[in-house]
């Protein structure tokens, strides 16, 4: 019969800071939406469509169609703080 | 008596089983990481099992010290190997190089680590022929040993954070070594700016490499041609990209394709800008090979596929009997992902380090 050993685990169990997520708009009326181009070549065309028809269904204002510089960057601060403080919710997708 | 990190009793003809029972592998068998095994990769750098060695902010994950011995004894690593994967790993964690982008990427690149100085012959890596592998323990598992830290603590697991199409080869184990050149030409982490006696690794996020063949030709002018199409590849990711600005990449010279150039008296300079200047694609090349980009087909234009001459790192190395190259373009454009290096940090003597009576450190401030 083998001996038993004790091995290390090698996988990292522990989060360096949660996720806190923000609680979901209760609906639309009223909002301010923003667009937020994630720098995939087909993002922008998706985006306006889809703020286009979320304008005609919902009588909302979309206003910000920001960009970030590329898809494989985060928000930089100075434009996730705009996107705080001018709208209420921000919609984004790949369009790859 | 307490063990030095979190872990498990198993029995000793189970522990492979339980290894793929739990996700820890690549695909390939591992080596139980036994604490005597774990402890003497830790002697060797004499750092704490729970040191920090660097944070990918969007996982939300650390690695550590301790786990980053934990893979490296998975993979193979020997003691000697640890240094190497420790520097590896910090440059892979320096935000330029976009680890997090990198390891998730459809475009399925793998970090290449470059080893180059003293360590590669005290560490026992491989930079003559089969450069690339297999066949050396040294390289085949610090390579590894990258990618089980990537899936094993920030989880860049195939499906899960790892959105790879393809993916390539590189991605089980991708770690090369440099062969110092003859004078004139120096070395790459002298070209970064490292003593020529440290050890550095370079890290770059990459597709696989392209084997560039010009077995005739005698003239220096007529490889790096060679070389300049295999980098302006219009199939490239970064061909054509909306960043505009081009990425980078690794060139591989075999000996007999260096040893042509340099002896026509060409600097490493040279070649960087002869080809940085030849890499240009034009809106009709990329529309001929089906890429469609807005605008009207046109050959005066000038796309970049390498975004500066120091962006082409020239790296010597691979074995005689053959005149190839290669080249290992980066997977996108430097807006999403830079090269990074860090040095070896136990093979820099204490006299090159400048300290004060808190800490010492790698550079003048």
């Amino acid at each position: 019969m083998a001996r038993p050993i004790y091995i290390l685990d090698p996988q990292e169990h522990e989060e360096t800071e949660p996720i806190v997520r923000p609680a979901p708009l209760p609906g639309l009326a009223g909002r301010r939406i923003a667009l937020l181009d994630n720098g995939k070549p087909g993002s922008r065309h998706l985006l306006q469509a889809l703020g286009e028809h979320l304008a005609r269904r919902h009588a909302i204002e979309v206003g910000i169609l920001a960009s970030k510089p590329s898809a494989g960057r985060g928000v930089e601060d100075e434009l996730a703080e705009r996107l705080r403080i001018e709208a209420d919710g921000v919609v984004t997708g790949i369009g790859d | 008596m307490g063990h030095i990190g979190p872990g498990l009793f198993v029995d000793e003809v189970e522990a492979q089983d339980l290894a793929y029972d739990r996700g820890w592998t690549d695909g390939l068998p591992i080596i139980p990481a036994t604490e005597a095994r774990v402890g003497a990769l830790l002697d060797v750098v004499a750092l704490p099992f729970d040191l920090v060695i660097g944070t990918v902010t969007e996982r939300r994950r650390s690695v550590t010290v301790g786990k980053a011995a934990v893979n490296a004894v998975m993979a193979g690593c020997l003691p000697e190997h640890f240094p190497v994967v420790l520097a590896g790993l910090r440059a892979i964690l320096e935000p330029q190089l976009n680890i997090h982008a990198l390891a998730s990427s459809t475009g399925g690149p793998a970090p290449l680590l470059i080893v180059s100085g003293p360590i590669v012959d005290e560490a026992g890596l491989n930079s003559g022929g089969s450069a690339f592998g297999p066949g050396n323990r040294a390289n085949a598992t610090i390579g590894r040993a990258i990618r089980l830290v990537l899936m094993n603590v920030l989880g860049a697991v195939p499906g899960i954070l790892d959105g790879s199409t393809l993916g390539h080869p590189g991605k089980y184990s991708y770690c090369i070594a440099e062969a110092d050149p003859p004078e004139p030409w120096q070395p790459l982490r002298v070209e970064l700016g490292y003593e020529h006696h440290w050890s550095a690794v370079i890290a770059i996020g990459a597709e696989g490499p392209r084997q560039v063949s010009n077995a005739i030709n005698p003239d220096a002018r007529g490889i790096l041609d060679t070389i300049a199409t295999a980098i302006a590849c219009p199939a490239n990711n970064i061909a054509g990209h909306p960043t505009g600005v081009g990425g980078q990449c690794v060139l591989v010279l075999g000996p007999e394709h260096a040893d042509t150039i340099r002896e026509a008296g060409w600097s490493r300079r040279d070649v960087r800008e002869y080809l940085h200047e030849r890499s240009v694609l034009t809106r009709g090349a990329l529309r001929r090979a089906g890429r469609l980009l807005p605008g009207p087909e046109d050959d005066a234009d000038r796309l970049p596929t390498i975004d500066g001459p120091d962006s082409i790192l020239l790296v010597t190395a691979g074995g005689y009997g053959g005149r190839w190259s290669a080249v290992v373009p980066t997977w996108t454009s430097t807006v999403t992902t830079r090269f990074s290096s860090h040095p070896v940090e136990q093979t820099i003597p204490m006299q090159d380090l400048h300290c004060d009576d808190e800490a010492c450190r790698l550079f003048e401030d």
